[in-house]
């Protein structure tokens, strides 16, 4: 009797398959990248090696967490699979570049990438509101970072609104987590006018999701202008290279996005002063117009005196033209006769009569005459 | 002014005051007003700055995910 178990080739691979999702639903394996290959522009192959092993890998281009190289280190996250046809492989769910040599590696390979299409140019940059009123805070509510940001952002300025999203700024759902966020701010009813993207330092690994081609996407796609700030001072993540702002660290942040109250205050108390100032101006402006005024009026009367008195001049001449003592002098006289109990001023020869008595007015003496004899000019009739 | 004058409505509104001030063709009578209008507005932006406060709302970000977060 033989009681052996003997399976058919694709029974064995269909157990075996069985038995390893049992045994390992998933599992991630860390080792060197070699043989990258990507096929139609959509399925990537390589294998995962150590000094002792290789590891046949499987995924598809949106796995990648941005540019591979062979030589790099990774760790994969797949489903151990034996394929019916090419033998072992690991199904990838997700892989990351680990090891400082590696992230960097990859940094760089991405940033070369996004360089490219232009996310980091300076003239992308926008210019953010100083101060804003409203800012959304993309980080983890529990870190020092967030108490240092809201800290100094609270000491230096107030009356601003503070939309926090709390999101985890490492490990493996970080850069989905801050995706998300970013997208859920510019969806915002209300939107914020500046987004902050903040954590504090840590090693190269935990700063790795703001390296990612994801969140450096997400921070240049935004809507609202970003601020970055990532609490390390040697390398710079892409991330921030591609916000609108960039800060060291989540104080430094808040430094940049409002002004001091205090040196405020202090500028604020000079305002009076040069409010004073620029009144006393526009006083002294329209005094000096005032005065400018009264010396055209006092020059323009003096002008009108002047010609009066020429006016007054000139009638005097006329007024002196006519006047008899001025003819006296010069040899004239003035006749005037007796005519009834009034006496007249001699115009005609004609009302007198011999022995009429004239009395004559000359330049210095009066003199009584009595008429003679009387001829008119004209008809040469005479009185005697 | 309005009660929810913030700080950037009062300092733009100082600002347009001194212009005014400064303008060739001001009046006395206005100058003087503008004068009291930004004794009054530097006033306001005193006391905003000396007692506003910030204002802080918490939000979960969508979707979440249990891992991974910065103490």
């Amino acid at each position: 009797m033989n009681d052996e178990l003997v399976l058919t080739v694709g029974e064995f691979v269909a157990v075996m398959n069985q038995t390893l999702e049992f045994a390992y639903p998933n599992v991630t394996i860390s080792g060197e990248l070699a043989n990258f290959k990507v096929s139609k522009n959509r399925w990537v192959y390589f294998d995962l090696k150590d000094e002792e092993a290789t590891v046949r890998c499987f995924g598809t281009v949106y796995q990648l967490p941005g540019p591979l190289q062979d030589g790099m280190v990774l760790a994969v996250k797949g489903m151990p699979r034996l394929h019916p046809q090419y033998g072992f492989s690991l199904n990838i769910l997700s892989m990351r570049p680990t090891g400082e040599g590696s992230i960097k590696k990859a940094a760089v390979l991405l940033q070369a990438k996004l360089a490219a299409e232009g996310l980091f140019d300076p003239q992308r940059k926008r210019a953010v509101p100083y101060p804003p009123t409203h800012v959304g805070l993309i980080t983890s509510a529990e870190s020092a970072a967030y108490r240092d940001f809201i800290k100094v952002l609270g000491a230096r300025w107030g009356g601003i609104t503070i939309t926090v999203v709390d999101v985890h700024v490492q490990g493996e759902s970080a850069p989905v987590q801050l995706v998300a966020a970013i997208e859920q701010c510019n969806q915002m009813a209300r939107q914020p006018d500046v987004l902050v993207v903040t954590r504090g330092g840590g090693s190269a690994e935990d700063l790795q999701a703001f390296s990612t081609e994801q969140v450096t996407r997400a921070v240049a796609g935004s809507r609202i202008p970003t601020v970055v700030a990532i609490g390390h001072e040697v390398d710079v993540s892409l991330a921030e290279l591609a916000a609108d702002q960039r800060a060291s660290t989540p104080s430094n942040a808040a430094e940049l996005l409002v002004p001091d109250r205090r040196a405020v205050l202090a500028s604020l108390r000079e305002y009076p002063n040069h409010l004073r100032q620029a009144t006393l101006q526009v006083i002294t402006r329209a005094a000096g117009e005032l005065t400018f005024v009264q010396r055209l009026l006092h020059d323009g009367g003096g002008r009108v005196v002047a010609l009066a008195r020429r006016q007054l001049g000139a009638q005097q001449q006329v007024l002196r033209a006519y006047d008899p003592q001025a003819a006296l002098q010069r040899g004239y006289a003035l006749v005037r006769a007796q005519q009834g109990k009034e006496r007249h001023i001699v115009r005609s020869g004609r009302h007198l009569q011999p022995g009429t008595q004239l009395d004559i007015q000359i330049s210095d003496a009066e003199v009584t005459a009595e008429v003679k004899r009387v001829t008119m000019k004209q008809t040469g009739e005479a009185h005697a | 002014m309005p009660k929810t004058a913030n700080y950037q409505t009062l300092s733009q509104e100082l600002e347009q005051v001194l212009a005014a001030l400064q303008a060739p063709d001001v009046q006395v009578d206005d100058a003087v007003q503008l004068y009291e209008q930004g004794l009054k507005l530097v006033a306001a932006l005193q006391q905003h700055l000396a007692q506003a406060e910030n204002t802080i709302k918490r939000l979960a970000v969508r979707p979440t995910s249990p891992t991974g977060r910065e103490v």
